[in-house]
């Protein structure tokens, strides 16, 4: 089933799935998780009606990560990495030729929208953090949260139960978001990579001793030179995988060297606080990006 | 804000000054501090950053509390509460016949707006709160921050110093605000409210006991029942005198009954935050009451 504005490009050798909808300042969203994940086969799709939201007031440009919905997986071993994932965000813009845009990333999408921002702060007009542990000082929930998880993984089930935990209520978990997340992971290509991270071990050996290399390289950048451009953090009060205190503690780091750094909070909302909080979410990013 | 274009009205025998403009939803404005205060002549043009880009796209009005700018000062010694603060801003909405407010408070005047709205809803749309130790769970910092404010007070150094020592950057105290609270503390009526509250001594006898009873009183409201109407809570991350704990702690009280509740921090902010950032102020305030179902 096709996302309204669903494209193809080729970047770098690698497919890639995006959404292109409406006129006006850009905004690009770049939604969470990552390739190969057992718990939930998250993408663009994750945005939901956020997209039309915006594209009434926006160019909005969704695009799937490396290794994520219908967007190719990794070309080489080495590539099973946050920075690979990083490096290919950067190339679809400029293959796009987005010079420069809003840049939204929700959960490990805010560690990739800090990370592109505070690398080439030409890129971005302004960066939109959304409740995201990975971008985040400090430790998650994620592991007690979805400890025990239903097995078979990845089935509609499994996911629909993750998706749940991951909320403040399970009424943001329709089914048509569950289907298209089964469908995804049903793709041989998806299968690949749950084995590369899990059996090959990549997750272990690669993916997160990187991440947690290039978190702390991030932090040393935000705080000596700062992220250089207007930044808003969105976060849902009740995420029960990314908490107030970290969100804190990002914003003290955000905020010590730009000044135009701003935070939002939205009450009744858990991980995915767009789909919750739906219209206070696009009023907020709006706000900000008339300011921005 | 041209402070030519002020209007007065008697509410209930009070004569009351504010300010009105544009069209459209109605946004009502109240600042903070208190009568007789020795550390600053708070009024309505602690707005006027604000006023006019608001003015453009809603119906703004800011209106001096009872005993401040140049609305008269309470009837008797007994009066010097913040009750008759509440009391005096939710009959000046009934004498203008306002329906569907939504009202801004700041500092004391955000105790102001949520006593307002526990109290009698009928007229509020929506509570939207500012930098408030008045209502914040906890002691603010006042004390600390403003041990050393110079002396003679009231004088457009001490003023300036004041508020400068509230903000994050003193750019936010402009020349044509402090003309207005130096306009405003030459009164005749603020030197009397000056005397009972300072000389007098109700400031310690009626002023704070009776706030901090009520304060309590408030808190149980809170907890029990919740203000009924959407809560906006904004705060400076750098506020020196309302600390952002007290805002994460007052966020915690206010959606324990009233999910409607949000909180929007800004950066480089004291407690002034919508003097720091009058046009992200501005933005995020319209498009929250242009936008509320």
């Amino acid at each position: 089933m096709a996302l309204e504005g669903e494209k193809f490009i080729d970047v770098d050798g690698v497919r890639t799935r995006y959404v292109d909808r409406g006129a006006g300042e850009t905004i690009v969203l770049f939604h969470g998780g990552n390739f190969g994940s057992t718990g939930s086969a998250d993408a663009t799709d994750d945005w939901g009606s956020t997209i039309d939201d915006i594209a009434k007031w926006g160019r909005v440009v969704a695009i799937d990560k490396l290794g994520q919905g219908y967007t190719g997986n990794p070309k080489s071993d080495d590539d099973y990495t946050m920075a690979a994932v990083v490096d290919h965000a950067h190339q679809t813009l400029r293959t796009l030729g987005i010079e420069s845009a809003h840049l939204v990333g929700h959960s490990r999408g805010g560690y990739l929208t800090c990370r592109l921002t505070v690398d080439h702060p030409e890129l971005a007009k302004s960066c939109v953090i959304v409740s995201s542990n990975t971008c985040a000082p400090g430790t998650g929930g994620n592991e007690k949260v979805f400890a025990n998880k239903p097995t078979p993984s990845l089935t509609a089930e499994s996911q629909r139960w993750v998706l749940e935990k991951y909320s403040y209520s399970a009424d943001c978990v329709t089914d048509e978001w569950v289907d298209a997340l089964t469908a995804i992971a049903q793709q041989q290509s998806y299968a690949e990579a749950v084995d590369k991270m899990t059996q090959d071990g990549y997750l272990w050996t690669k993916f997160l001793p990187g991440l947690l290399t290039d978190k702390e390289d991030m932090f040393r950048l935000l705080q000596t030179r700062g992220i250089q451009r207007p930044v808003l953090q969105i976060w849902g009060y009740n995420d029960p995988t990314v908490s107030h205190a970290q969100a804190y503690e990002l914003y003290r780091i955000l905020a010590e060297k730009e000044r135009r750094a701003r935070w939002q909070t939205l009450n009744e909302a858990g991980h995915f606080c767009y789909r919750e909080q739906r219209k206070r979410f696009n009023e907020v990013l709006r706000s900000f990006v008339a300011n921005a | 804000m041209d402070f030519s274009q002020a209007k007065f009205v008697d509410v209930d025998g009070i004569n009351t000054r504010y300010f009105d403009k544009g069209e459209g939803d109605i946004v009502v404005l109240f600042h903070g501090g208190n009568f007789g205060s020795p550390h600053g002549a708070d009024c309505a043009a602690d707005w006027n950053l604000n006023f006019d880009g608001l003015a453009k796209e809603c119906r703004v009005i800011a209106v001096d509390k009872i005993g401040q700018g140049y609305t008269d000062n309470p009837e008797t010694d007994d009066d010097y509460t913040m009750a008759r603060v509440v009391k005096h801003a939710l009959k000046f909405l009934e004498v203008l016949d306002l329906d569907d407010c939504h009202i801004i408070g700041h500092s004391r005047g955000a105790y102001l707006t949520c006593r307002m709205t526990l109290e009698d809803p009928s007229r509020i749309k929506s509570n939207i709160m500012v930098d408030t130790s008045t209502l914040g769970p906890g002691q603010g910092r006042n004390h600390i921050v403003f041990t050393d404010t110079p002396l003679p007070f009231l004088t457009r150094e001490s003023q300036r110093w004041v508020m400068e020592h509230y903000s994050y950057n003193s750019k936010c105290v402009t020349e044509d605000w402090l003309d207005e609270l130096m306009r405003v503390a030459a009164l005749p009526k603020y030197i009397e409210s000056c005397e009972k509250m300072e000389d007098g001594g109700l400031n310690q006898s009626v002023f704070l006991p009776s706030h901090g009873r009520e304060k309590s009183e408030t808190f149980d409201w809170l907890m029990e029942r919740g203000t009924g109407r959407p809560n906006f809570l904004i705060w400076g991350h750098n506020d020196p005198t309302a600390t952002i704990d007290q805002g994460f702690a007052l966020f915690d009280m206010l959606i324990h009954k009233e999910p409607r509740t949000e909180m929007h921090v800004f950066n480089e902010s004291g407690h002034f935050t919508y003097r720091e950032h009058p046009a992200a102020f501005n933005r995020l305030v319209l498009d929250y009451v242009k936008n509320l179902p």
